[in-house]
């Protein structure tokens, strides 16, 4: 058995040649594709980590989101419904504010009402008494109603003072006057009236009898510029006056009060 | 059977340098190899790589893992020796086979030569590694009586490396060229299948062993 020494140094550099060309044109290009291909894989599982974390963060926010979701509702809905409260509130006292001004109007209106039918009622009243009083003092005798007046309306003008007599009079004699009576008058009282005017007028006077049964019972003195009554038409007139005047008062005053 | 298969045929003379068969072969399948790879890995992709790519890059990336499954290292820098060593043997060990053709490693000298090479590679990767001093420092682990143990161990590993594939692969093609003689045509073919077998079998333990060598030299695993 021989070892050919050349044969042996020639295979040994044949072969460190052979490992020089196979890294050269195998190892070389092979392992630089092999780990071009893995920084691929390696970048898109990279990307894939990305984007699952992403998707991670995500969900993790819309699970945040979901956790404070009814928190967010409780507030949402606490605040609605005080501003409902509001409105409510708000609404009721409008609604009482508008109700209680109803109330005064509708109660203004009936007090109105109340009086005007009040005063009506009061002014048919006072209608219904005079009537009333009228038809009793007409089937009344006129000497019993009519002959106190009468003297009365002479008092009244002997009253007056001397000047306002002299007006009475007006510078004529004998001085007309008209006496309005309201039924017959016996005829002394008739005479009697006639003697204590002019003694009152200090003139003769000329006493013109007119019968007016509106007078009720009573008489009129219708002098040249002035009338001196003394009725129950006037007194009735006046009494009705007075009560519808005192009505209306105490009505204004019901209603500022 | 008219040779010795222990002679090493001289081709041609080179001056003074005779070229003999098994250089003239292994040329040969170097050129084819290198051939082969560089119209192999011309068009490489990324995306969608060829099937012949596939195959390169299983053959390149299964190689890488057994060299780092043995070293109990990245392997990256030891792939180009130990991964050119397995491919030279397959193809060497397979080349055999061709009727016509006879594996280089069937001579001493080619299996002489990988193994002088597995054992220089490995001391100047142990000094480079490791620094020369603790290298060397190795050889007198555990104790410095086993030193010169240690040191023949590192020849005697090389030299079993080289006689275990020539052995085999000398002796397979041996046996073929006998039986064929004997029996005629079909006769050797389960032989030659069991040499085809035998073949990568050889590589595998030739590199695997290589990878031990080196990897107990640098220091990734523990020396044998």
């Amino acid at each position: 058995m021989h070892i050919d020494g050349w044969t042996l140094l020639l295979q040994a550099v044949n072969f460190l040649i052979l490992v020089w060309l196979l890294r050269r044109f195998l190892y070389r290009p092979v392992l630089a594709v092999i780990a071009e291909r893995q920084a691929a894989t390696e970048r898109v599982r990279s990307e894939a980590e990305a984007a699952r974390q992403a998707a991670e963060a995500a969900r993790q926010s819309l699970e945040d989101q979901r956790t404070a979701l009814p928190a967010e509702r409780d507030r949402l809905i606490a605040a609605a419904r005080a501003e409902a409260e509001a409105e409510r509130a708000a609404l009721l006292e409008k609604a009482r504010g508008e109700a209680e001004h109803a109330l005064e109007e509708a109660r203004s209106r009936l007090a109105e009402e109340r009086a005007q039918a009040l005063e009506g009622l009061q002014r048919h009243a006072v209608d219904l008494g005079i009537r009333l009083a009228t038809r009793l003092l007409r089937d009344a005798p006129a000497a019993v109603l009519t002959v106190p007046l009468l003297d009365e309306a002479c008092a009244a003008v002997e009253s007056l003072s001397a000047p306002q007599r002299h007006a009475l009079a007006d510078g004529i004699d004998p001085v007309p006057v008209r006496l309005t009576i309201a039924a017959p008058l016996p005829e002394g009282d008739t005479a009697r009236t006639r003697d204590r005017l002019a003694t009152a007028l200090g003139r003769s006077v000329a006493l013109e009898l007119v019968e007016d049964p509106s007078l009720i019972a009573g008489v009129e003195l219708h002098f040249a510029h002035s009338v001196v009554r003394r009725s129950w038409k006037q007194a009735l007139a006046e009494a009705k006056e007075e009560m519808t005047r005192h009505d209306s008062e105490r009505h204004t005053a019901d209603a500022v009060a | 059977m008219t040779e010795s298969p222990l002679t090493t045929p001289v081709v041609f003379l080179l001056g003074p340098v005779p070229v003999t068969l098994p250089v003239i072969l292994t040329w040969g399948l170097m050129a084819a190899m290198t051939l082969g790879s560089a119209l192999a890995t011309r068009r490489l992709r990324v995306e969608r790589p060829s099937p012949v790519q596939t195959v390169l890059e299983l053959v390149v990336e299964t190689l890488r893992q057994q060299i780092a499954e043995t070293m109990q290292t990245d392997a990256t820098p030891f792939l180009p020796l130990l991964g050119t060593l397995f491919l030279y043997l397959a193809v060497a060990n397979l080349s055999g086979l061709v009727p016509g053709m006879k594996a280089p490693t069937a001579f001493l000298e080619t299996a002489a030569a990988l193994a002088l090479i597995v054992l220089l590679a490995s001391q100047a990767l142990g000094i480079r590694r490791r620094g020369l001093w603790s290298y060397l420092k190795g050889f007198a682990h555990p104790t410095p009586l086993l030193l010169p143990l240690n040191l023949l161990s590192e020849l005697t590993r090389a030299f079993s490396l080289s006689i275990r594939l020539f052995g085999n692969v000398m002796s397979g093609e041996f046996v073929i060229a006998i039986v064929l003689s004997l029996a005629g045509l079909f006769v050797p073919v389960p032989l030659m299948a069991l040499e085809l077998l035998l073949g990568l079998v050889q590589a595998y333990i030739f590199t695997i062993l290589a990878a031990v060598f080196i990897g107990g030299a640098v220091g990734t695993i523990e020396k044998g």
